[in-house]
């Protein structure tokens, strides 16, 4: 790939900026899309569903994205708007699916673990109490599915409610389907449950890519036969 | 032929309805679905970034187990279709996922094994004209709109699923059950998945034009796949007609309540608990020809 | 003892900056049989060529070696140079040091040596070499041209007028390609028959134009000057020197079809001739619609025709042509919108493309030139016009841009304004190519005066929204999401090559690119020929242009067929093979090695055979022969082991 980089322009007035040079490389090798193929024709914007709660529209995170402006990326609503559709991919004469893209910023955001340091605080307060719940859901998501193996619905609403702070609005709803019995109280439960938090628990190698394949598989399996 | 069934964690809580018509319908048809033992939930999205393998872990024992089954895997659920599918597809044609994902998981697994969507089992196994002779409870006249969402159709490079711009396979399932189709431009289009909850306001703007589209069209009953294209359609719906008087409701139910309805496998198969928007005043007047239940009762 | 003259070239930096010349020709003055060795800052200018001519004459060279940039660019220059001082142009041989040398290495040291031991092999190769003559062969000046479109057109009146006879095969009934399909054309706005029908009308009556229109070539042989193409006669059903084009035939028939001139939009009959201007004039059955054919009942025509002209048992007929030179003209495709998926796939009957909606402007046209919705005849208050629509798209297999949408989208635009004038008409775009003259101002008064509307963004989808059509686009330069009601959608399609010139490129043995146009010998210097000899190409088969560049291009090609038949003879470079009987034993491994068909087996004699003409003198027969009993002329085995010899010296 060139060293093409839009992030070597200098970009007058607006707000200040962190930029990398190197994030539209970054970008294209963690989501596999082709970031500097983009001739902002926009048909991915004009076909997005959500396209009208996003700061940042698909076509317009792209280009972002190539000027390496970083934290505006890592700040913006836009990213957690986006429901993964698809619809972007589809369409785009040069097959970007944006939506891989954005998945690269929100992993990176979750995992607490940016490629590069980023200054000072991100983007607004609006933003980030948005991005902030939908992060939020992520986790608890995660932590629920750890926990039981299976989703727990009950489990994961209460505990979004408590730790969004958000404990009153959907109340009725809840209760309704509560008592209309969509939401069981208890879990269910099996072995998996335990498998499910074993995988948890081997988490890092995987995202660290320490575990190597084939050869190990035999470790792997006497060390289970020897448990 | 027996099918690993993979029901997926929605059934088993909020769409009892999903759960309990496919297998009614399933029982009809004459198709075995066995559920699978020590099923774990999928993820419920498949990471579009390419350098999270965690994701798509559970998947990826999901399909091994099946596998070692000797099985192919059924699931009703998009969402699991599209994660299944995707795991599988890339564990066959990725060498260096496929590795460190059997390492992980401990198998041996390598992506050759089948993912199908009950409608593709319906249409190989039985096909959509040969339904017609079993159908006991012809919808005629019945005005069906197939909402497809997003994850059935795209990427459609790796489901091949249907045509992502023009799919037929709910159209023909609708046709094939004696009722009328109806095709709306928002067939395709997202119902705006987990932004009920962070953003309940779009949310309800996607399903909105969705469920005024399809009424547009003059559909009397919209059926989907998605546990959660479901929930976003049906409990929008109060809102939607408080923001807009002119609103009017349309009953959301899963395809395979229509399917248990038509077979006469189920006499009433919307379960009241999970409506917000009853289909009892459209499907009420769908009965058995004979005072005699089919199938058997719940 | 040969006396060898060496020039060394700086070529400014490109040689000295790396390869050290000074040392090179001291290195090669000293070899045995080289009696002259200097160096010149540039070889090719004139002083350079004059200094080998002039050592020629007075060191009485009989072998010159130029050490200098690939012979690709100045052998020929180098030869003639020669041969203007005395000596034969085969008696020289270049020395590459610089693509294979000075241009691929570093090391200045290393870069030289090299330098030197390839410019002493090709010392080796000139001590060896005969001289050659080239060899003179008939030319049949008589031209063939494939495709009566305008470009093809042109270039036969323009080698017809140039004194000499062309063969003009079309594969429609009529001449005249997609250009008498449109109704006025860009930036005169001219009606496009009115310019088109003089050319028709000269081409159908020129004494040196033979058109077989209705017909295919279905077979290439030869070569250059003697090329044989077997062409095939497709059946009209109808004799049409019996025919008077009266037409009662078409005016009777009751078989009703969707007519192909008006790419659907109106209809024609199973007999029919395609528009009332077409050239020639007469009328076609369509076999696959005709009652008579499919059933054995009807005959209409037959019955009113007062020349009893139809012929049901009409065959297809063969007729073969000799000529010397051969044109391809045949034209483009418009790619098809029933693949484009989030425009309808060609289900929505207000969703046409660009030829469709000339067919409507066209007075001649299946509305007599009114704007018209195709689902309910009425007139469209709103239409919204997309510009590329598969052109440059890398997932729809088209990356480039098809050249003329912007300018015939807003032709459309402006003409629709132009008819309807409570009408609005809004244009897609990504950006508006509008280079040739006169260009870039038309689309201006479009904006200024006709009132078009651009907007600036790819269209995601159009979808049936009750009676119109629903556009979702955006317009990027103010970033708003943009929804337009249309009446009717016209879409640009990309354009494409004819769907089967892949297959007639392999019959004629002319490449093609990626996407089936025509390959051109070199896109910049050398536009409208093969590397075929002998084979030209003009037109939008070569690549997506407008009737301007097509008429051009027309003329050059042209050109260059009346300069291939200028001379009484052709000629062809005489470094070819050569056979020695005596050692042949006709196992015919060099007719499996030749891809040019310039080897056989004699069938009398059992023994191999060169068509001096085909050969190009690639050397892969004389590689191949067990027996050495074909021998590359200026390059045998004895010339090319002393090259060897000579590389490997110093090693």
């Amino acid at each position: 790939m060139s060293e093409h980089s839009l992030a070597a322009v200098n970009l007058r007035g607006g707000p200040s900026t962190e930029i990398w040079p190197d994030l539209a490389r970054m970008v294209t090798r963690a989501s596999g899309q082709p970031v500097l193929r983009c001739y902002q024709c926009h048909k991915c914007s004009s076909g997005c569903p959500a396209a009208e709660f996003m700061d940042f529209p698909p076509s317009q995170i792209v280009r972002l994205v190539t000027y390496g402006l970083a934290d505006q990326m890592l700040s913006c609503k836009a990213i957690w708007a986006c429901t993964g559709c698809m619809t972007c991919g589809l369409r785009c004469p040069n097959g970007i699916e944006v939506g891989a893209i954005n998945d690269v910023f929100k992993s990176w955001i979750l995992s607490g673990k940016l490629p590069q340091q980023v200054g000072d605080k991100l983007g607004t307060d609006q933003a980030k109490a948005g991005n902030r719940r939908a992060a939020l859901f992520h986790k608890l998501f995660l932590m629920t599915l750890k926990q039981f193996g299976r989703m727990h619905e009950l489990a994961l609403m209460g505990g979004y409610k408590v730790a969004s702070g958000d404990l009153l609005s959907d109340i009725p709803v809840g209760v309704k389907m509560l008592f209309k019995g969509k939401l069981p109280l208890l879990p269910t439960s099996g072995p998996y449950r335990r498998e499910v938090a074993a995988m948890f628990q081997r988490a890092p190698l995987v995202t660290r890519r320490r575990l190597k394949p084939a050869r190990r598989l035999s470790e792997l399996n006497q060390r289970r036969q020897g448990r | 032929m027996v099918y690993a069934y993979y029901p997926g964690c929605t059934l088993h809580q909020q769409a009892a309805g999903f759960r309990d018509s496919t297998a009614k319908s399933a029982q009809a048809l004459g198709i075995e679905l066995a559920e699978m033992p020590n099923w774990q939930c999928c993820g419920a999205v498949y990471p579009l970034a390419r350098d999270n393998l965690f994701g798509v872990v559970s998947a990826a024992r999901n399909l091994a187990a099946a596998h070692d089954l000797g099985q192919a895997m059924v699931t009703i659920c998009s969402a699991c279709y599209h994660v299944h599918k995707r795991t599988n597809r890339l564990m066959a044609t990725d060498q260096d996922a496929r590795a460190k994902l059997d390492a992980y998981v401990e198998t041996e697994y390598d992506g050759s094994g089948e993912v199908l969507h009950l409608l593709e089992v319906i249409r190989r196994d039985i096909g959509f004209d040969a339904l017609r002779e079993r159908v006991k409870v012809p919808l005629e006249g019945l005005k069906v709109a197939g909402y497809y969402g997003c994850l059935l159709l795209r990427p459609q490079e790796e489901l091949e699923f249907d045509d992502p711009e023009a799919p037929r396979i709910l159209e023909d399932l609708i046709e094939g059950l004696g009722a009328e189709a109806v095709t709306f431009s928002h067939r395709a289009e997202c119902c705006g998945q987990y932004l009920s909850l962070s953003n309940p306001a779009a949310a309800h703007r996607c399903s909105g034009a969705i469920l005024r589209s399809a009424r547009r069209a003059g559909a009397e009953v919209v059926v989907t796949s998605c546990p959660l294209c479901f929930f976003n359609l049906d409990e929008a719906q109060a809102e939607l007609a408080r923001e807009d008087p002119e609103f009017q409701p349309l009953p959301v139910l899963y395809f395979t309540q229509l399917l248990a309805l038509a077979l006469g496998a189920w006499e009433q198969p919307w379960l009241p608990a999970e409506h917000q928007v009853d289909p009892g005043p459209v499907l009420s007047r769908f009965k058995l020809p004979v005072a005699e239940p089919a199938g058997s009762e719940e | 003892m040969s006396r060898i003259g060496v020039f060394v070239c700086h070529c400014g930096l490109n040689i000295a900056g790396t390869v050290d010349v000074e040392r090179v020709t001291a290195a090669l003055a000293t070899e045995p049989g080289v009696v002259w060795a200097e160096d010149y800052k540039y070889m090719c200018s004139e002083p350079g060529q004059q200094m080998i001519a002039q050592a020629i004459e007075e060191r009485k060279l009989d072998g010159v070696v130029v050490a200098a940039c690939s012979p690709n660019m100045h052998e020929t220059t180098f030869r003639i140079a020669c041969a203007g001082a005395g000596l034969n142009g085969y008696m020289c041989e270049i020395a590459n040091i610089r693509e294979q040398c000075s241009w691929v290495h570093a090391d200045r040291e290393a870069a030289t040596r090299k330098a030197v031991a390839i410019t002493r092999s090709m010392v080796e190769k000139v001590r060896g070499d005969e001289a050659l003559v080239p060899i003179k062969f008939a030319v049949n000046k008589r031209a063939l041209v494939i495709g009566a479109g305008i470009s093809g057109m042109q270039t036969a009146l323009e080698i017809a007028d140039g004194g000499h006879e062309v063969v003009l095969v079309e594969r429609e009934p009529h001449i005249g390609g997609h250009m008498a399909q449109l109704s006025e054309t860009f930036p005169t706005l001219d009606c496009s028959s009115c310019i088109l029908t003089p050319k028709t009308a000269e081409v159908g009556r020129h004494p040196r134009i033979k058109l077989l229109t209705h017909s295919e070539v279905v077979e290439v042989s030869g070569y250059v000057g003697s090329f044989k193409a077997r062409i095939r006669r497709n059946p009209t059903y109808v004799d049409w020197g019996a025919c008077t084009g009266c037409m009662e035939c078409m005016n009777k028939c009751p078989k009703r079809v969707p007519s192909k001139f008006d790419c659907g939009m109106g209809e024609s009959k199973a007999i029919s001739v395609a528009f009332p201007q077409a050239v020639p004039y007469r009328p076609q059955i369509d076999r696959d619609s005709c009652i008579y054919f499919a059933t054995g009942r009807c005959k209409v025509c037959e019955r009113v025709c007062p020349t009893s002209a139809i012929r049901f048992e009409q065959e297809p007929e063969y007729v073969e042509e000799e000529v010397g030179a051969i044109v391809l003209a045949t034209g483009y495709d418009l790619f098809n919108k029933a693949l484009v998926g989030e425009y309808g796939y060609g289900q929505y009957p207000d969703v046409i493309d660009g030829l469709q909606f000339e067919r409507l402007l066209s007075a001649s046209g299946p509305t007599a030139g009114a704007i018209l919705r195709p689902s309910d005849g009425k007139v469209p208050k709103q239409i919204v016009f997309i510009q590329c629509v598969g052109s440059r798209d890398e997932e729809k297999g088209m990356p480039y841009c098809s050249k003329i949408c912007c300018m015939y989208s807003g032709k459309h635009a402006r003409l629709y304004r132009h008819k309807v004038h409570d009408g609005q008409a809004y244009l897609f775009y990504m950006d508006i190519r509008a280079g040739g003259k006169g260009y870039e101002e038309f689309i201006q008064q479009g904006v200024e005066e006709d009132g078009l509307v651009y907007l600036r963004g790819r269209v995601a989808r159009v979808f049936p929204e009750g009676d119109g059509l629903m556009v979702w686009g955006e317009d990027t330069l103010s970033g708003r999401k943009v929804e337009i009601l249309a009446d009717m959608v016209v879409l640009a399609t990309a354009m494409v090559p004819r769907h089967d010139a892949r297959e007639l490129a392999q019959r004629l043995k002319v490449g093609t690119d990626a996407y089936g146009f025509f390959s051109e010998a070199h896109p910049k210097l050398r536009p409208v020929e093969s590397l075929t000899r002998g084979i030209y190409m003009t037109g939008a088969a070569q690549a997506p242009k407008d009737i301007p560049e097509a008429v051009a291009q027309a003329g050059s090609a042209a050109s260059k067929v009346l300069a291939l038949f200028s001379g009484r003879e052709l000629e062809h470079p005489p470094i070819i093979v050569e056979l020695i009987p005596d050692l042949c034993s006709g196992c015919g491994l060099c007719v499996e090695a030749c891809t040019y068909d310039a080897r056989s087996i004699d069938p009398v004699s059992r023994l191999a055979v060169v068509n001096d003409i085909l050969c190009q003198g690639c050397g892969a027969c004389a590689a191949a022969c067990p027996n050495g009993a074909t021998v590359l002329r200026n390059a045998s085995r004895e010339q090319i082991l002393n090259m060897v010899e000579a590389l490997m010296q110093d090693e």
